[in-house]
């Protein structure tokens, strides 16, 4: 075997390999990771000592070129790259960042070099605020995306909604400090904490103490040189206090406290309740619609096999929406078995599509979300706990998938964790893909029961698959337990370009995937970033927002 | 809306900083190697690395100085060979299977050989082969010899020949690694 290893890369390296030996390779490279740190052993090496004797071409008979030549290439190349410095020169360059959280206050969370910075919430309404930004004041839209950082509003009021749900109202005076997706820290002034079901254990720390939430509503204010106060407006919170939080209590429905950073003895007391006193969520107005601005959904409920619009089809699935054209996006059943099983099962809201993995799939006319437009993916997947690696593939995608072809396609399914080295994330958690970029959701769903999925790019110039994708797991924040960085931009009108696919993996000649294993319902694609308030709505209603109230992702 | 750094903003054209140009060009062999790796025996190679190049210096502006300038750069390469093997109709089967592709530049990034110190341990392990194996080295690598023709001058099957290359090759990745831990230690 090594021997029929070794000499599979000697011809790779050679340039000589014939397709039956290519197939082999490829079979050994799949089946260990042995094999592939040995050929990438060898290829790096073999590259580094062509660099170093400066012979590029493999296998060349270049006994006739003098050596002066050959190592000559390398630093033409070099040399090209010093003259492409100035030529480059002329070229203005220009970057954009989005607005910052206030450069005169800590950054929560400095990035380390090798990771990439997500944002953690979303300015989901405001009242006429000004936000202190790079020393200047600026207004922030609705739908704005907040990175970790100190946020400092100087006047109006606006509600923070954080990935995980939890919601923040701040009027000015105050200064939040984002710190992830459901914690952040109170520096001054006054907020209002809703913390939904998925979102409990929000933590709100202040300078004296921690609030840490039980589903709830409670408020916060901390002044300069005066005790906190915490009233619970609803449910119970727990407060930490005391060196190293060591020392809590719990605080009752309807009741407050005050916490004193001064008092040795009894730091904490009781407070007069007072409700009204708290600042109330700022209600999102709806924008006005642009008539040329499609923003809305298409929907495949599956709940009735109708007639296939096509000739080479034998059953197709309704589609509806809002978005223009959404009602002529049906989904027909492509399938090479000559007796079709049942293709839908009991789902969560009416009926649900059942695929068996057995090459059955549906295509439909929808073109997908173009370009790096934000967009959100949601649906009820049920998968086997036997489902296989080659099943996992796709339960939605789109895009540009030619063969041999750099993918730009958006594709969702579960991770097969294939080659089980670090950083390939946890196996059977949801996955988006763009490309050769991707987000790994860190929850195992194949356990044949009914979970409820969101995949939401929140879209925007730069937007990058491990920064720019979040997924929801019933309804909860999913931790990322892998991600790749790839700038996105989903090609949707190139020739090559395949309308959204249920059940298949998008690139035709893969021989990695086939078709999806599992039962799919209530499949809706948003073009817009849904917020977790709507994605909770969406999951255990199924109903959608109002096309007014989808909230754009602003440019910068 | 703010400019980055505001060194780009104006009608004044901006030059490649020296830092960011010496940064290309120390990665070069290591660019390189990650490259010939992929698409070995193809002559694009130095096309492939100078796209890389150009597209680097266009995206000055895009990295962050004092970040990660290895995987900057390695992202930019595995964008260029993807787009080089779409074009090209040679060593296709590394594209048939995506994940696998995928997986192994992952593993080639990541491999001790490819960090930025390992050409000069390169140079230092080679000078420790016996020297008929730093012979057939150098015959193989600087003057372009076969395996054919070194099979034939020196009187040895193509075969044995594989094996002796691929366990040279083996001794001086160990010998790389070697040297790096030792450094960092």
């Amino acid at each position: 075997m090594n021997s029929r290893l070794h000499h599979l890369i000697e011809q790779h390296l050679s340039g000589k390999l014939t397709p039956s030996e290519q197939n082999e390779l490829h079979q050994l490279l799949s089946e260990s990771a042995e094999n592939r740190e040995v050929f990438c052993t060898q290829g790096i090496i073999d590259g580094r000592l062509r660099w170093e004797m400066g012979n590029t071409l493999s296998e060349h008979p270049a006994m006739d070129e003098p050596q002066s030549q050959a190592s000559h290439k390398k630093w033409m190349a070099i040399a090209a790259l010093l003259i492409l410095s100035l030529i480059l020169s002329s070229i203005v360059h220009q970057s954009f960042d989005a607005p910052g959280p206030s450069s005169d206050l800590n950054i929560a969370d400095s990035p380390t070099t090798n990771q990439p910075i997500r944002s953690v919430a979303r300015l989901t309404s405001e009242k006429q605020a000004q936000w202190l930004i790079n020393g200047s004041s600026q207004s922030l839209p609705s739908g704005f995306w907040l990175k970790p950082g100190t946020w400092k509003i100087t006047q109006g009021a606006a509600t923070i909604t954080l990935d995980s749900g939890a919601k923040i109202t701040v009027v000015s005076p105050a200064s939040v400090k984002l710190i992830n997706s459901n914690h952040a820290r109170l520096i001054n002034g006054t907020v209002s904490v809703d913390v939904p079901e998925p979102a409990i254990g929000f933590t709100l720390d202040t300078p004296t103490g921690r609030v840490v939430d039980l589903s709830t509503r409670f408020s916060v204010s901390v002044e300069n040189g005066q005790d906190e106060e915490v009233h619970v407006l609803e449910g119970e919170v727990i407060v930490q206090y005391g060196e190293n939080h060591q020392q809590s209590q719990l605080i009752g429905n309807k009741s407050a406290i005050r916490l004193s950073a001064s008092s040795d003895s009894s730091p904490v007391t009781p407070a007069p309740f007072r409700p009204d006193s708290y600042p109330r969520e700022v209600k999102f107005t709806p924008r006005a619609l642009i008539p040329d601005q499609d923003i809305g959904y298409v929907h495949w409920s599956f709940d009735e096999v109708m007639e296939p619009s096509s000739a080479d089809s034998m059953a197709s699935f309704a589609a509806s929406g809002t978005l223009t054209e959404a009602h002529a996006c049906s989904a027909d059943v492509v399938t090479p078995l000559k007796q079709q099983a049942p293709l839908t099962t009991k789902g969560t809201f009416g009926k649900a599509l059942h695929l068996n993995g057995d090459g059955t799939w549906l295509k439909t006319h929808f073109p997908g979300v173009a370009g790096a437009q934000a967009r959100t993916i949601a649906f009820w997947v049920r998968i086997p706990p036997h489902a296989q690696d080659r099943q996992a593939y796709s339960i939605i995608g789109w895009g540009h998938a030619e063969p041999h072809h750099l993918a730009e396609k958006w594709e969702i399914g579960w991770n097969t964790a294939r080659f089980p080295v670090r950083g390939t994330g946890v196996k059977g958690a949801i996955r988006t893909d763009f490309g050769s970029g991707h987000t790994i959701g860190s929850t195992d769903l194949r356990d044949g029961r009914w979970h409820h999925i969101v995949s939401v790019f929140t879209g925007g110039e730069h937007a990058d698959a491990a920064t720019h994708i979040r997924h929801y797991v019933d309804g909860r924040f999913e931790g990322v337990s892998a991600y790749r960085q790839q700038v996105i931009d989903t090609k949707t009108e190139t020739s090559k370009s395949i309308p959204a696919v249920i059940g298949k993996y998008l690139h035709p000649k893969d021989k990695a995937f086939g078709t999806f294993q599992g039962s799919i319902d209530e499949l809706y694609v948003f073009n817009a970033a849904l917020t977790p308030s709507q994605i909770l709505q969406l999951q255990h209603t199924n109903t959608t927002p109002a096309s007014g109230d989808l909230l754009p992702t602003p440019q910068p | 809306m703010t400019t980055k750094n505001n060194k780009h903003s104006g009608d004044s054209a901006p030059a490649l900083s020296p830092e960011f140009t010496q940064l290309v060009i120390s990665h070069q062999s290591s660019l390189y190697a990650f490259i010939q790796s992929l698409v070995p025996g193809d002559s694009s190679v130095d096309d492939i690395l100078q796209e890389t190049n150009i597209t680097l210096c266009a995206k000055e502006a895009d990295f962050e100085k004092g970040s990660n300038f290895r995987a900057f750069a390695f992202s930019v390469a595995r964008f260029k060979v993807l787009s080089h093997l779409r074009d090209k109709k040679r060593h296709q089967w590394l594209l048939t299977d995506s994940e696998l592709c995928e997986e192994l530049m992952d593993t080639m990034i990541q491999h001790p050989a490819s960090e930025l110190a390992a050409q000069d341990k390169l140079r230092h392990c080679l000078t420790k082969l016996p020297s008929q194996q730093r012979q057939l080295m150098e015959k193989r690598y600087r003057e372009g010899y076969t395996l054919r023709e070194l099979s034939m001058a020196h009187k040895r099957s193509e075969g044995s020949l594989q094996q002796l290359f691929h366990r040279m090759r083996t001794f001086l990745r160990n010998c790389i690694e070697k040297s790096m831990a030792a450094k960092s230690s």
